[in-house]
């Protein structure tokens, strides 16, 4: 109880100096402290109360070590996750709290009224909620509320098919970081490492995601510019090539998967394979070897982007305006040159788009492909993020930690999100102006 | 413009008069639809590719009791049939019947969903007139699916893994005399050890051996050499499971052999289904797989003109030889139903014992037949003898002792431990990871497991 007090009280604090530090330019220093002790009371409350305060429970613990710089420390998992989590929400908190206070409406307004920015609804207090109601209505019900079933799961040791659960506070959690078994070891310019994880199993996962998503990226969108420039020639039946090169768009990640496995198989039958050993070369481990194996599933899922990305590519070469060439030519610039500094301009707003579909594409939608072309293997060494959940959920039946692994993937789409967001707001050049 | 525009638009309406004509017809189908008062079984199963159930069983099933009417439905495999059933019961509509696999008994049994078959067919000795064989099944497979010497579900497609080989291949690589002569087809680790370097010797462009680095092959190789795959007698000796013995020395031998056989690189590891046109090509000598592939095996032999063979699962030569468990799996009947659907699910599974049923069930898949009546059956058709591929099965099981070792073990995390025995294999396989340790690694894992598991369900055995 008196712990639990002292977190509370600890949270408050340091909620009110954070906060009140971040956001005392618009709020000054009083009204920032004030309001970061209002947030830090609530998000610690509202984190806290549910998990029971488990979190700072001795027997509630899963280590892992940290070596930095030759120093190497133990840290208590759960702890560290419950901590970030207070700190999440309490923003959150903040955040919220700030909008409202300087939204909010003078005396006999609206919310809305308030918001001087165009496209504001001005109307009556009640009248947008009517208006809203089916969607907010839609999505409490079938986004919000399974999303807050979801972190409630996170918590639970859950089997699908067993009524029983157990609280077992942030493990669920803290397992994605470091094992009950063994635990795991970073080390960060350590032991002659820059970088370094032992037995952290799921980093391994999401190492998986990063490495395929960058690959696939960069594949597709390099070979698919390339294509692009080659379909864009007028030659004849060209429509038809652009029909050819556009096709395996259509395919499904399954039949990829599938056709690559026969492409590739390891023994004896694979086309390629059989294809080197009648030239009397030696087999190449395509689906055996854990590099050639995640090449194989990076060769596959770019091949299944190509197409759309060749089909956006060859419009947005189009759409580049002859004149600036022309120009760019008469002064000089050879054929390079007028393609970095004028084409790859002209069409960034679409490379950004391809880019954040194929990103999107190669962190959620691999599954068909990978599952159908190495299973994950050999040793996980292709098994991604969205394998893994539905690996611990579905065939494990393990609800809890998919659970878990979920809302890291549920995060992992939000800091997407925001990254396209950004970028394409600030970066792209979307015309002359 | 705007009143000529609805005018059009009315005249493409169809007319009330059709509206009413569609109706009218849709009608006697609706009477039809009510006047079915049969009663519905619903078995859901995953084996959508054999189309001898539809075409042959359901149609036979209701022809003999034509008050059911049996609706199949289908999965793709074991784990989404009880996906889908498990969905299907939280909505409170389960089919009454379901096909669980081997893998996964023990939660299922914790789950609720079903009664026990014992339960259902009490001391009864036929149900509508079909006899109770349960005291037929015979060996591994009874004791497989019995808890305290009672059946929990009911045993259909059982099967054990069995060696089929190229035989033209084998007696060109000198290790048989002629096409005909299975018993030479190694049946001893060295055996196949040896088998392989003949065949080494013989061939540049032909895989020795091809079996899956998965753990059914691993529990046969325990069961054979007498060892546990979990403490309390696999959680049959009065007390439940609480950890695996998967570090036993009995374990460390199979693996050293299996890793054996990959460094000599006799043992090939083909992706999924690489292995059929492998096979096909006649370019893999061995492939040992589930008994339940036979159909298969020989039909591609046929067709690419060569002989295949079959023998028992390789045991280590140096032990004796206990016994093999079986695999495949079972028939779940749904908890709560009404009397008469109960009865009408009942009819069903002592249908599918009969032994023209279950000997035509063994002759389509290669399933082994796990009544004695219905081996008996196929054994008086000279079918053992006319397919002697088909006989090594029911010989392997038949062989096998009825004890614990071969029953299998019994405890919720099962299905769940299962998946992660490919990980460690492989990584002792082709990273060289050290068997003991990794063997140590598995167990631990898979001991948390159970202990999760056991915290949710508390045993109370």
């Amino acid at each position: 109880m008196l712990s639990a007090f002292l977190f509370t009280c600890l949270a408050t604090v340091l909620g009110a100096l954070a906060v009140g530090a971040l956001l005392r330019r618009s709020n000054g220093l009083r009204g920032g402290l004030a309001l970061g002790a209002v947030a830090g009371l609530l998000g610690s409350l509202t984190t806290m109360v549910p998990l029971k305060y488990c979190v700072l429970d001795p027997e509630n613990h899963m280590f892992f070590r940290l070596s930095v710089l030759g120093q190497t420390i133990t840290v208590n998992a759960v702890a560290v996750i419950g901590i970030l989590l207070v700190m999440a929400v309490t923003w959150a908190f903040a955040l919220a709290i700030d909008r409202l206070r300087h939204h909010w409406p003078a005396r006999g307004g609206t919310v809305w009224q308030a918001d001087t920015a165009p496209g504001t609804f001005v109307g009556y207090d009640f009248s947008p909620w009517i208006f809203l109601a089916p969607t907010v209505v839609g999505l409490a019900v079938f986004t919000y509320y399974p999303a807050a079933q979801n972190f409630f799961l996170g918590t639970q040791l859950a089997r699908r098919g067993v009524a029983n659960t157990v609280f077992n506070c942030l493990d669920n959690f803290a397992s994605l970081i470091t094992s009950r078994l063994q635990d795991a070891h970073y080390y960060i310019l350590s032991d002659g490492n820059i970088w370094h994880a032992e037995n952290a199993r799921y980093l391994a996962v999401f190492g998986n995601s990063v490495f395929f998503s960058l690959f696939i990226v960069l594949v597709a969108n390099a070979l698919g510019i390339a294509i692009a420039l080659l379909a864009s020639q007028k030659i004849r039946g060209a429509s038809i090539y652009r029909t050819l090169m556009i096709w395996p768009y259509a395919i499904s990640g399954v039949v990829v998967g599938v056709v690559f496995a026969l492409l590739l198989g390891g023994g004896g039958s694979g086309f390629l394979n059989q294809t080197l050993r009648l030239l009397g070369l030696q087999p190449l481990p395509f689906l055996s070897d854990p590099w050639w194996a995640r090449a194989s599933v990076v060769a596959a899922a770019a091949w299944n982007k190509l197409g759309f990305n060749v089909l956006i590519y060859v419009a947005a070469l189009q759409a580049v305006p002859r004149e600036l060439l022309e120009a760019a030519s008469i002064d000089g610039a050879n054929a390079w040159k007028r393609f970095l500094n004028v084409t790859i301009p002209m069409i960034s707003p679409y490379i950004f788009l391809v880019v954040f579909l194929n990103l999107n594409y190669s962190f959620f939608d691999l599954y068909a492909v990978i599952d159908n072309l190495t299973e994950g293997g050999p040793v996980n060494a292709t098994t991604n993020l969205v394998v893994d959940v539905i690996r611990v959920g579905v065939e494990s039946r393990d609800i809890g930690k998919a659970a878990a692994q979920s809302i890291v993937l549920f995060m992992v789409v939000v800091g997407l999100t925001y990254m396209q967001f950004r970028v394409m707001g600030r970066r792209v050049t979307y015309g002359a102006d | 413009m705007f009143w000529k525009g609805q005018a059009r638009e009315h005249e493409k309406d169809p007319p009330l008069v059709l509206l009413l004509l569609v109706l009218v017809l849709l009608l006697p189908s609706l009477t039809l639809a009510q006047d079915d008062d049969r009663i519905k079984i619903r078995f859901f199963h995953r084996w959508g590719n054999i189309t001898w159930i539809p075409e042959v069983l359901e149609p036979a099933f209701e022809a003999a009791f034509p008050q059911y009417d049996l609706e199949l439905r289908v999965a793709d495999n074991y784990n989404n049939a009880y996906d889908l059933y498990t969905l299907a019961q939280e909505q409170g509509d389960p089919p009454e019947l379901l096909q669980g696999t081997s893998s996964n008994t023990q939660a299922p049994r914790d789950s609720g969903f079903f009664k026990p078959l014992h339960e259902a067919i009490g001391d009864r000795t036929e149900i509508n007139g079909i006899p109770v064989r349960l005291d037929e099944i015979v060996g591994p497979a009874a004791t497989f699916y019995q808890l305290d010497g009672e059946y929990y579900e009911l045993p259909w497609n059982a099967s054990t893994p069995v060696v089929f080989a190229n035989m033209d291949l084998l007696v060109e690589a000198g290790v048989a005399e002629d096409v005909n002569d299975f018993a030479a087809i190694p049946s001893t680790w060295a055996e196949v050890n040896e088998a392989c370097a003949l065949i080494a010797d013989s061939f540049d462009d032909v895989d020795c051996i091809n079996f899956g680095a998965s753990g059914w092959y691993f529990e046969n190789a325990l069961a054979m050499q007498g060892a546990f795959l979990a403490n309390n007698e696999n959680g049959r000796g009065g007390g439940c499971v609480t950890e695996v013995l998967f570090n036993s020395q009995e374990a460390v031998d199979y693996l050293a052999w299996h890793k054996s056989l990959e460094d000599a690189g006799y043992w090939v590891d083909y992706g999924r289904s690489e292995y059929d046109i492998t096979w096909a090509n006649g370019k893999l000598a061995m492939h040992m797989t589930s008994s339940a592939a036979a159909r298969g095996r020989v039909e591609i032999g046929e067709g690419n003109g060569f002989t295949v063979g079959a023998n028992r699962m390789p045991y280590n030569q140096d032990v004796d030889y206990v016994g093999n468990t079986v695999g495949g799996g079972m028939i779940l009947l749904t908890d709560g139903l009404e009397p008469e659907v109960e009865e009408g699910a009942l009819t069903f599974l002592m249908f599918l014992l009969e032994p023209e049923n279950m000997a035509a069930w063994h002759q389509v898949t290669g399933y082994v037949p796990v009544t004695q009546s219905a081996f008996d059956l196929l054994e008086a058709e000279g079918w053992f003898e006319e397919n002697p591929t088909f006989a090594v099965a029911n010989q392997q099981l038949a062989g096998s002792a009825r004890a614990p070792q071969t029953a299998g073990a019994i405890f919720g995390s099962f299905a769940q431990v299962y998946k992660m025995y490919r990980e460690v294999f492989q990584d002792i396989l082709r990273n060289n990871a050290d068997i003991q340790e990794s063997l140590d690694r598995l167990k631990a894992e898979a001991d948390l497991l159970i202990e999760e598991y056991n915290l949710l369900v508390p045993c109370d055995a």
